[in-house]
């Protein structure tokens, strides 16, 4: 496998890869290279143990991060909140620990956005804003989808 | 038969095994000897590797993901490398059991300290006055083993808690980050001593500045976590090479000890071995045996002999390590400056805690997180990972971690025993026990406070939530559970390591040391080694 491997996009990919592809553009604003789509299925593969989601909210998690309606962000604060070693923040940290190894996309963990604190603090504040806004909206979808029986059966 | 066989070939084994042959006493090292593979681009630094390489999610993550830390690790910061799985990975038959403790234990070839952070803290005259010897005893054998492995520091505001030896040359240059430190410091010097009895000074490191010996010297390549691959951070296997061109040095690698024999008198005769993967027992004879195989192992090995020649029930207390705690900070007025991938990346300078009495000073390493992996850090931020990715990005340049290191006193409540009752008599469970002492949180609070504060007066701030206390066995600065004493008393060892309960065995590793000072000790353990091989042989 090469590190090489440019986007692109199969007639009929496959959950994970769709997943990968998901998690990539809410992660880096755009999808993985086929490597890093390879290696997340690959991963998922021979660790399957570390990625499966526990019956109940963990489910409904995972259940809710495929539907491409909902926005991640709330999913993931919630998850961070609810469920912090849960089966959805496993395969975003996963993810994030393929994409820092890749050159093409390691700068996303290394270059800095803002040149000084003063505009860092100042994004952060507003980054907190449409957090409080994202996990309301998620606590909001996981209490419905937990209601309707949202991955109450394994995918 | 050589004159002396050596259990390991950690610190302790090598410069004990080395001294001797310099003296002209043959030795044979039996050891276990664990070996990884050989470091891939070796000139290239972290950026310049990872971009050359064809699968970089193979190399820094591992085929089977082994380096990954995922989120219900938190705490930790760092994925432990792929590259340095062998320094842990056991025989599937030596068990070990830990009760408010979780052992760590090595089979590679130089022992645990392959993946150690070559931090190099000698104990002064308070740290040693439970030793049967003080500091200007140990100074010689200090100033020798620094000469022998290459120590740089200097000399400023932590000489009282690290006293200056020969041997010591200058530093490594100091990345970005921990400049702005000490330049800040230099500042606020004044106050962090009057109010926090804070002070910080340039660690004491064992890796080279300047070539020498046919090693190089650290070309800040920002690979230590994976492996210093120039050899420039010193491991122990580059004295076992050492070792290896005497004459007089038999090395028996792959080979796992199980025991010793000894005769009514209490004399050894034989050691017990079988190949590390398996397969029959033999008797290798012995004339003298040194064990050098670390605390744990050691403790496994004279348990073992002991049930098997006495009788069960042995138990060896007074078994210490370092509390350790991790306090990540990020230093305010380097956010937004780009990272400084060129740098040596353990820690390079240190932050010392007095105390009351001398022996509870606190001493902390402060690593920066420049070339650490993002995802372990991502995980334990209290945000969604998108905007802890954001955050990370923007203060990488700033983040660091002060590892606070506390002392450690022998306790009858903190023991290694072997437990065999489910029967399994010949691979009988190493069970380690350990309770803190009733002191401990408020000691840890003093100290966390006083950390806080002063980092704070240096322009950091830490976040709230994110200091991580480390189990207990986390530090693997594992002593004292066949302690030095003037005493023949059983389970104890003379001021030259020859133990009190067999005539011709020796214990030369950190098994020995009555107390534990809040410092790294793997120095002492290799200037102890030396001493004892000096004076006793």
């Amino acid at each position: 496998m090469s590190a090489n491997g440019a986007a692109g996009h199969a007639p009929e990919r496959p959950p994970l890869e769709d997943e990968c592809g998901r998690f990539g553009r809410y992660l880096i604003g755009e999808p993985p290279s086929v490597y890093v789509r390879e290696w997340y299925v690959r991963g998922h593969v021979r660790a399957p143990g570390r990625f499966a989601p526990s019956p109940g909210l963990d489910r409904t998690l995972v259940a809710l991060a495929a539907r491409p309606w909902i926005p991640l962000r709330g999913l993931d604060l919630s998850a961070r909140l609810l469920a912090p070693a849960g089966a959805l923040r496993r395969k975003l940290i996963f993810l994030v620990g393929i994409l820092e190894c890749v050159p093409e996309t390691a700068a996303r963990f290394e270059v800095p956005e803002h040149r000084s604190s003063a505009g860092f603090f100042l994004a952060l504040v507003g980054r907190g804003v449409v957090s409080v806004g994202a996990l309301a909206v998620g606590l909001v979808l996981i209490g419905a989808a937990r209601l309707a029986g949202v991955g109450r059966r394994p995918r | 038969m050589s004159d002396v066989t050596v259990v390991g070939s950690g610190p302790s084994g090598v410069h004990f095994a080395l001294t001797l042959l310099r003296k002209g006493v043959s030795v044979h090292m039996v050891d276990a000897g664990r070996e990884g593979s050989p470091p891939l681009n070796p000139s290239a630094d972290f950026v310049a590797l990872r971009d050359a390489l064809e699968d970089p999610v193979a190399y820094f993550l591992g085929e089977d993901l082994y380096g990954l830390a995922l989120p219900g690790a938190e705490g930790e910061f760092y994925g432990f490398p792929p590259q340095k799985r062998f320094v842990f990975e056991r025989p599937p038959d030596q068990r070990e059991v830990g009760e408010g403790f979780e052992p760590l234990g090595s089979w590679a070839r130089g022992g645990l300290a392959r993946a150690w952070t070559a931090g190099v803290y000698p104990f002064n005259d308070e740290e040693l006055a439970p030793f049967p010897f003080g500091f200007e005893d140990l100074e010689p054998f200090y100033a020798e083993v620094a000469t022998r492995i290459g120590v740089t520091g200097a000399r400023d505001d932590l000489g009282p808690f690290m006293p200056w030896h020969e041997g010591v040359t200058e530093p490594l240059e100091l990345d970005d980050q921990s400049r702005v430190l000490l330049a800040r410091y230099e500042k606020v010097r004044a106050r962090l001593r009057r109010r926090y009895r804070c002070h910080v000074g340039r660690s004491r490191i064992a890796v080279l500045a300047a070539p020498r010996d046919g090693r190089e010297a650290c070309a800040y390549l920002g690979r230590c976590l994976w492996g210093c691959p120039i050899g420039a951070l010193y491991t122990p296997d580059l004295t076992l090479a050492e070792c290896r061109r005497y004459d007089g040095f038999r090395y028996e690698g792959d080979t796992l000890a199980l025991g010793f024999r000894f005769d009514e008198a209490r004399r050894v005769r034989a050691l017990r071995v079988r190949p590390l993967e398996g397969g029959a027992e033999r008797e290798v004879p012995v004339a003298t045996l040194a064990l050098a195989a670390g605390t744990l192992a050691t403790a496994r090995l004279f348990l073992a002999s002991w049930r098997e020649g006495i009788g069960p029930g042995a138990e060896l207390t007074g078994l210490m390590d370092n509390r350790q705690v991790l306090v990540p900070f990020v230093n305010v007025g380097r956010i937004g400056r780009r990272y400084e991938a060129r740098s040596y990346q353990y820690h390079q300078l240190c932050l010392g805690l007095e105390a009351d009495s001398p022996r509870e000073y606190v001493h902390g390493q402060i690593t920066t997180l420049t070339t650490a992996q993002a995802h372990p850090i991502l995980a334990s931020m209290p945000l969604d990972t998108r905007t802890a990715a954001f955050v990370f990005r923007n203060t990488r340049a700033g983040l660091g971690l002060v590892n606070l290191n506390f002392h450690d006193s022998r306790r009858e409540t903190c023991s290694v025993s072997l437990d065999a009752s489910d029967g399994r008599e010949e691979t009988a469970a190493l069970r380690t026990r350990y309770v803190p002492p009733s002191d401990e949180p408020a000691r840890l609070r003093d100290a966390l406070g006083r950390v806080r504060r002063s980092l704070r007066a240096l322009g950091c701030l830490v976040a709230p939530g994110a200091t991580h206390v480390r189990p207990m066995g986390a530090s693997v600065h594992y002593a004292g559970t066949l302690p030095m004493s003037r005493e023949a008393r059983p389970f104890t060892v003379t001021s030259r390591g020859r133990s009190h309960d067999f005539e011709n065995l020796f214990i030369v590793d950190g098994s020995t040391f009555p107390f534990l000072p809040a410092k790294n000790i793997t120095f002492t353990l290799m200037a102890n080694a030396v001493r004892i091989a000096r004076e006793a042989f």
